[in-house]
C-alpha cells in the first residue's frame, strides 16, 4: 500500500469540501486508479468532473500534476505514482 | 475602403484610414492603410510595431519630441467577433528604452474603429497642456489646463461634461503622467495599458487625454465565413470548461490560489514563494467577499471583469474594477500584504494617479526589502515604516510615486533607476528585466515563462509569450515539466509567436486563448480574418504575423542597443532557489539561462548573440529592417 497526499484548488475544492488530504492505494496505483477512487468516493459533481472525456482538440476539463509536474510531461494518466507523492488536481484555470 | 478586388484588397475589418496627429502645429491629416501593412502585420500591436520601427530614431529619447505615441485597434475589433474590442499603444519606452506595446480593452477601442480609424499617431509636442477631440473626421485641439493636475477619474467626468457626452470614451493620462513618471500608464475608464511608462510619453507631449465618437459600422468582408468562424468561437468558448463556469465568476483572481500550490506565488519582494496564507487572506474565495458585480469590454460576452468594495477600515466604502491576478501580487504578495480592503485601496489610487499597479508593487516591494536589511531607514524615506505588509505605508507611497513627493519621487521610474539613486548593492534586490518590473510568476518554477521574461521584447512582460502549458497546464502545442530547461527556446518562440499572433494583432482578448480556443487558436484567426477582411489567410500565415512582429520588434531594439547581456534575469532567480514549497530548490543559473538563450536564438534564426539575420528578415519579407541593421 502507498499513501498520497492530494491537493485541490478552486472547483474540485470546494466540491470535495477538503484543500488538503491522504489517500491509501494499492502499491502499483497509477493516476488513474486515484481518479478512480476520488470518483468512487466522492461520486456526483466530483465523478462528473474527474472522469470528463479528455478530447485531443478540446480545452481540457482537468489538470493534474504528480510532485509538481504536468501528468501530460509524464506518463499522463498511467503515471505511477510512489509512497508520499504530491499529486494537485485543479481545472486549468487562466488569466493574469 | 476599395472594393473587393478577390483577396488583393481588404474590403472588411479595416476602416482603411491612419490618422496623423501633430501636436507641435495643431494639425492633422489622414492617409491609406496600405493592403500590404494589413496583410504582412494584422493590425493592433503589428501595426503600432511597424509604424514604430518605420518613423521613429531607434536611438532617440523616449520624452523627446522624436518619439511617436501609436494607437491600434485590430480588424476584429467592432464586429460583433467577441472579445475583440482591444487596442494596443506602442512608442519607444521611457522604463526600458525598447518598444513599448501594450494593450487595452474596455470601449475605446471599439469607438475608435466607429470613428473611423485603424491607427492614430500622435508625433510632436503639445506647446500648452491639450486633450484632443476627435468625431467626424475632425481633431479639435482643446486646452487642458483645467483638467493638468486631475486624477484619471475626475479628467474624464470633467471632459465628458464639457462635450454634454457621458458616453465619450476617453483615453487619458493621471498625475503620475504629467510628471513624466517612467511608471505612468494610460487610462481609458477604468483599465489601463499599464506597462513601461507609456503614459510619461503622453505626458511629455503635453497630451493630458483624447475623446472620440464614432458611429460608423465597421464592414465585414464575407458575411457567411464570418458568421461560420465566430459561431466555432462561441462553441469553443460555450463548450470551455473553466470559461463561464469558473473564470466569468472569479476573473484572474483564482491564480492566486493556482499560483500558490504551483509554489511560484512570489512574496516578499521574491524571498520567498508560494506561502499559503495568501489564497486564505486574497485567493478567489476571500477577494470575492468584496464583491460588487461584474462588468465587461465592448462586444464580450464573458464579462470576467469584477468590481469590488473596500468593506473594512479606512479603505471602506472604495471601489475598483479589480484587482486583478497582477495586482493582488504587486500590492499583495510581492509587499507582504494580506489585507483585499488595502489592495482595492491601492489599486483604485494607482489607476488614479495614473501609474501601473504591477511595477509600482514591485518597486515599493523593493524599497521594503533594502528597508528591512537596513540599506535605507526612516531617514531615507521621509518617517515612512516600511516593513513588508505594512499596508498604510503601501498606500500612501502610491500617492507620493504619483506626485513625486519626497521619498515617493526616488521611487517613481521604477527599481532600476531607483536602485541607481540609492546605490549601496540596492541592484542586487531590483527585480527588472531590462527595467520593467516582474510580473506574478516566480519562473525559476516555470522556465520556460522565464525565458519569457528574459527575451520579450518588452521587457519582464508575461504576456508577451505566456507559458499556457507551464502555468495552466494545457497542452498545446504539447505539455512540457515546467521545471525542465531544454526545449523551452523553441517552446518560448511558439508562445510569443502565438500570443501575438492571435491575441496582440487581431486584436482579441488573450484569455480566450488561455481558456477555449487554444487548440485550433491559429485557424480560429484565420478564418475570423478571411471572414471580416476577405484577405487569404491560413493558420500558417497567421503565426508568421507573430514571427514577423516579433522579429521587427527586436530589429528596432537592436538598433535601439540592447544585446544578448540584456535578455537576462536578476541575480537572485539565478543563484538563490525557491526556499520552500511545491517548487522548492528550483532556479535558474546562468548556465541554464545560456542554455535556454542559445536554444531560443537558433530557433528564431538569429545570431547566437540574439541579433536578427538578413536571411530571416528577407524571409519574413522584412528586408528594410536588415538593410537599417546593415546586415549583409
Amino acid at each position: 500500500m502507498i499513501t498520497v497526499r492530494v491537493r485541490t484548488i478552486g472547483l474540485l475544492r470546494s466540491l470535495i469540501r477538503q484543500g488538503e488530504f491522504d489517500v491509501e492505494l494499492s502499491g502499483d496505483a497509477s493516476v488513474e486508479d486515484l481518479l478512480a477512487r476520488l470518483s468512487a468516493t466522492y461520486g456526483g459533481a466530483v465523478a462528473t468532473h474527474l472522469t470528463a472525456p479528455v478530447e485531443p482538440d478540446a480545452h481540457p476539463p482537468l489538470r493534474v500534476m504528480v510532485n509538481g509536474r504536468d501528468i501530460g510531461a509524464l506518463d499522463d494518466r498511467r503515471t505511477l505514482l510512489a509512497d508520499g507523492d504530491d499529486v494537485l488536481v485543479l481545472t486549468p484555470i487562466a488569466g493574469g | 475602403m476599395d472594393a473587393d478586388k478577390g483577396g488583393d484588397m481588404y474590403s472588411g475589418g479595416y476602416t482603411g484610414k491612419v490618422l496623423r496627429v501633430d501636436l507641435s502645429s495643431k494639425t492633422f491629416s489622414e492617409e491609406a492603410l496600405p493592403v500590404e501593412v494589413a496583410r504582412d502585420f494584422i493590425g493592433g500591436a503589428g501595426f503600432t510595431v511597424k509604424y514604430l520601427f518605420d518613423e521613429v530614431p531607434a536611438d532617440c529619447d523616449p520624452l523627446g519630441p522624436d518619439n511617436k505615441l501609436i494607437f491600434a485597434p485590430g480588424p476584429f475589433t467592432g464586429t460583433k467577433t467577441p472579445c475583440a474590442s482591444r487596442m494596443a499603444i506602442n512608442a519607444k519606452s521611457p522604463l526600458t528604452g525598447a518598444m513599448g506595446v501594450g494593450l487595452t480593452g474596455g470601449h475605446f477601442p471599439v469607438e475608435m474603429k466607429r470613428a473611423g480609424y485603424d491607427v492614430i499617431i500622435l508625433e510632436g509636442v503639445a506647446e500648452q497642456p491639450t486633450w484632443l477631440w476627435i468625431k467626424d473626421g475632425k481633431v479639435s485641439f482643446r486646452s487642458a489646463e483645467e483638467l493638468w493636475g486631475m486624477q484619471s477619474g475626475d479628467a474624464q467626468q470633467t471632459i465628458k461634461d464639457k462635450l454634454h457626452d457621458q458616453n465619450v470614451r476617453i483615453s487619458c493620462i493621471g498625475p503620475a503622467g504629467e510628471k513624466l513618471s517612467r511608471l505612468a500608464c494610460i487610462v481609458n475608464e477604468r483599465r489601463v495599458v499599464g506597462r513601461r511608462g507609456l503614459g510619461a510619453v503622453m505626458g511629455a507631449k503635453n497630451l493630458k487625454a483624447i475623446a472620440l465618437r464614432g458611429d460608423a459600422d465597421v464592414a465585414i468582408a464575407d458575411q457567411e465565413k464570418f458568421k461560420a468562424a465566430r459561431k466555432r468561437m462561441l462553441g469553443a468558448m460555450k463548450d470551455s470548461p473553466v470559461l463561464y463556469s469558473q473564470f466569468a465568476l472569479e476573473g484572474t483572481s483564482g491564480n492566486v490560489d493556482n499560483c500558490t500550490a504551483l509554489g511560484i506565488f512570489p512574496s516578499n519582494n521574491w524571498q520567498t514563494t508560494g506561502d499559503g496564507k495568501y489564497p486564505e487572506t486574497i485567493g478567489a474565495e476571500a477577494i470575492a467577499t468584496r464583491g460588487a458585480g461584474r462588468t465587461a469590454c465592448a462586444e464580450c460576452p464573458v464579462a470576467c471583469s469584477q468590481m469590488r468594495l473596500a468593506q473594512a477600515g479606512p479603505y471602506s466604502g472604495i471601489m475598483t474594477e479589480g484587482p486583478e491576478y497582477e495586482t493582488l501580487y504587486s500590492f499583495g504578495g510581492v509587499t507582504g500584504v494580506t489585507d483585499p480592503d488595502a489592495i482595492i485601496a491601492a489599486d483604485r489610487a494607482a489607476d488614479e494617479y495614473g501609474l501601473d499597479s504591477m511595477s509600482a508593487g514591485v518597486t515599493i516591494a523593493f524599497a521594503m526589502e533594502l528597508f528591512e536589511r537596513g540599506i535605507i531607514t526612516l531617514e531615507d524615506t521621509g518617517g515612512i515604516d516600511l516593513h513588508f505588509g505594512n499596508h498604510e505605508s503601501m498606500v500612501e507611497l502610491i500617492r507620493m510615486m504619483g506626485e513625486r513627493e519626497g521619498f515617493g519621487d526616488v521611487l517613481s521610474d521604477g527599481v532600476r533607476i531607483a536602485a541607481a539613486h540609492i546605490g549601496k548593492g540596492s541592484e542586487k534586490y531590483a527585480m527588472h528585466v531590462k527595467g520593467l518590473e516582474l510580473p506574478a510568476y516566480d519562473v525559476r518554477g516555470a522556465k520556460g515563462h522565464g525565458l519569457g521574461y528574459a527575451t520579450s521584447y518588452t521587457g519582464a512582460d508575461h504576456n508577451k509569450g505566456y507559458s499556457i502549458q507551464e502555468i495552466f497546464g494545457l497542452p498545446f502545442p504539447h505539455a512540457v515539466d515546467r521545471f525542465e530547461v531544454k526545449g523551452k527556446g523553441a517552446l518560448t518562440m511558439w508562445n510569443q509567436d502565438a500570443r501575438t499572433s492571435v491575441g496582440d494583432c487581431p486584436t482579441m482578448c488573450i484569455f480566450m486563448m488561455d481558456t477555449s480556443v487554444a487548440p485550433f487558436l491559429f485557424e480560429n484567426t484565420a478564418g475570423l480574418m478571411e471572414g471580416v477582411t476577405g484577405l487569404p489567410f491560413t493558420a500558417d500565415d497567421v503565426q508568421r504575423v507573430g514571427e514577423r512582429v516579433n522579429n521587427l520588434a527586436r530589429a528596432f531594439n537592436t538598433l535601439a542597443g540592447l544585446t544578448r547581456a540584456d535578455d537576462d534575469l536578476p541575480e537572485r532567480l539565478k543563484t538563490e532557489p525557491i526556499p520552500q514549497g511545491p517548487a522548492k530548490g528550483h532556479m535558474i543559473p546562468q548556465a541554464d539561462l545560456d542554455l535556454m538563450l542559445d536554444e531560443y536564438y537558433v530557433a528564431r534564426g538569429w545570431t547566437p548573440e540574439g541579433v536578427p539575420t538578413r536571411t530571416k528578415l528577407e524571409e519574413l519579407n522584412l528586408a528594410d529592417a536588415a538593410d537599417r541593421l546593415g546586415l549583409e
